[in-house]
């Protein structure tokens, strides 16, 4: 697969594929071993986000760690045209912050997606997963919040059309008192594209204070789309907020009725409302560049958002 | 100078009747205040005159000047200019406001016409700060976590923004205290203007305070039974529609005020 041109001309970025690997000015810290990348942030300061960008059938096991001097952000672009296998390990120093958003592109054929995220104490994370390439997608995400006081905000837009297919596994367990998770998953479906999303969110006992939140939404766009959500909570404290909320179906006739009652056609509305679940993924991208590379693969499934 | 003619109109819903034959004229220029108890089709009028799919029109007409919209779909009867502020505005996450009404400005301009986007902002901010709005209003998601009274007064702002011709406020003073529902009464008045026509639906008196009809009319069991001037405002006031019964024949309805019902700060103010 071609890398995209918006990711070719990115100023802090680290590219790796068959042919080599290329840097430009990156603010993090790279070694590539025989059984696994290592990439260090949060010790430069940053003036924009740095940038991985991954191309082809997958990589050795990568792993991802942030330190507590300076906030890290942080994007990772898996391109693939073909099949492909990833591997992250995200690890938080004790106090660090960062934000990592993950984007997933490409026509594949199949995608498997793993990721390990540890929280240590006083260390926040905020993971942004977008899933817009093709085919079938197997995804497994398993994050723990290890240290007092840790913090994991996570959203996931996954948008899937024609015969696309995703399979998901995402847990969060609380190890550690006052620890706060928040994940919020925006699923689209259009034609004939499957949707399996399995999410649980767990307190261990003695983890007093902790918060533990999902919610779920998910729009059917396709006659034959479907999405199928298993939100759970395991709370084995008592001194604790949980909390989770699932909502799946098509677009609401009442949504549909208002927007039409300000001069919207249907299909202008329906775009509307589908954009309320993309464009906030959208707004993180500051780059007109990257805002079209994402905008033209969300294009490529949902143009029509009918 | 417009005018939105209501011609004979019968509606109803999953089989029901709820209007029967109404009639009703509104031009350019005029404040028409409909009241009437619980359950009579206030809101059903409103909704069917903006095409809502529930309500389906058995007979009758319904003109916007010399367009026949009563077929029409719900948004080029928006375009056409008819606007309808909502009893119960719905939340659309992740849509901006801002975005919205952008987005519905341009969809009543022509194609070959493009929105001068920095007159949009300056004109969207000079609405919402009117309303008392706060600057963030524009980056919100429409109307979610809003609070009922910022509800109203979003859609008073819409209805600055797109200029309709005719306008129905559904029970636009619920869910609005004492000082929202000044602000929203102050921003309604200051619309009138011979290019906009406005019907009120209401329960209460208490808007009409604020916003002066010119013509009052009194719906029950969904007919239009009674239409006078700010005199039957008061009488309803003094006396509920119990006088009704008597004077115009009318029973098995109910006319007792439900002030709980109503569930906001100015009615409890009112009720003390």
């Amino acid at each position: 697969m071609r890398i995209p041109r918006a990711l070719r001309e990115l100023r802090d970025v680290a590219i790796l594929s068959a042919r080599g690997r290329v840097n430009h000015l990156f603010s993090g810290s790279m070694a590539v071993l025989r059984s696994q990348i290592r990439f260090t942030f949060g010790t430069k300061s940053q003036r924009e986000a740095a940038a991985i960008v991954l191309i082809g059938a997958g990589t050795a096991p990568i792993v991802i760690r942030f330190k507590a001097a300076t906030p890290s952000k942080v994007r990772i672009f898996l391109c693939s045209a073909a099949s492909s296998s990833w591997n992250f390990a995200i690890r938080m120093d004790e106090g660090s912050t960062a934000s990592v958003e993950f984007y997933l592109i490409g026509a594949t054929e199949e995608t498997a997606f793993e990721r390990s995220v540890a929280v240590t104490s006083g260390a926040s994370l905020t993971l942004a997963t977008i899933l817009l390439n093709g085919g079938k997608t197997t995804v497994q995400d398993r994050s723990i919040l290890t240290g007092e006081g840790g913090t994991l905000r996570s959203e996931t837009l996954g948008v899937l059309a024609f015969e696309d297919s995703l399979e998901a596994l995402q847990s969060v367990r609380h190890d550690a008192p006052r620890s706060v998770s928040d994940l919020v998953n925006s699923l689209i479906a259009s034609d004939s594209a499957q949707v399996v999303f399995d999410v649980t969110g767990a307190i261990a006992k003695g983890n007093a204070g902790s918060r533990c939140k999902q919610q779920n939404r998910g729009v059917l766009l396709g006659e034959r789309a479907s999405i199928e959500v298993a939100p759970k909570l395991l709370i084995d404290e008592f001194d604790v907020e949980a909390g989770h909320g699932c909502a799946i179906g098509r677009i609401n006739s009442d949504e549909l009725f208002y927007l039409s009652s300000r001069g919207l056609d249907q299909a202008t509305a329906k775009r509307l409302i589908v954009s309320g679940y993309t464009a906030p993924f959208a707004m993180k991208l500051n780059d007109p560049a990257l805002r079209r590379l994402f905008e033209k693969a969300l294009d490529a499934k949902i143009g029509g958002a009918s | 100078m417009s005018t939105l003619r209501i011609q004979k109109l019968n509606v109803s819903v999953d089989g029901t009747m709820i209007l029967k034959d109404v009639d009703l004229v509104v031009n350019g220029g005029e404040t028409h205040a409909i009241m009437g108890p619980n359950g009579t089709g206030k809101s059903t009028l409103a909704s069917a005159v903006m095409g809502h799919p529930k309500y389906t029109i058995e007979s009758g007409a319904i003109l916007l000047d010399d367009l026949d919209v009563t077929h029409l779909p719900v948004d080029e009867r928006s375009r056409a200019g008819i606007f309808l502020a909502m009893q119960n505005p719905v939340e659309v996450p992740g849509v901006t406001n801002f975005d919205f009404v952008k987005t519905a400005v341009q969809a009543r301009m022509s194609a070959d016409k493009k929105l001068r986007i920095g007159k949009f902002i300056l004109e969207f901010e000079a609405a919402a700060a009117k309303l008392k709005m706060g600057s963030g209003l524009a980056h919100r998601y429409l109307n979610e976590g809003f609070s009922g009274g910022e509800k109203k007064r979003n859609e008073i702002l819409q209805m600055q923004m797109l200029k309709p011709k005719i306008a129905f406020l559904d029970e636009i003073d619920s869910g609005l205290d004492v000082d929202a529902l000044r602000i929203v009464g102050e921003a309604v008045t200051a619309m009138k203007s011979p290019d906009l026509g406005m019907v009120l639906i209401t329960h209460y008196e208490r808007l009409l305070d604020y916003i002066i009809p010119d013509f009052v009319h009194i719906m029950i069991k969904g007919r239009i039974v009674k239409t006078g001037g700010r005199e039957l405002i008061r009488k309803i006031d003094s006396e509920g529609y119990d006088w009704l019964k008597t004077e115009l024949g009318i029973d098995d309805f109910d006319e007792r005020k439900k002030p709980a019902a109503l569930g906001t700060c100015a009615t409890k103010v009112f009720t003390k």
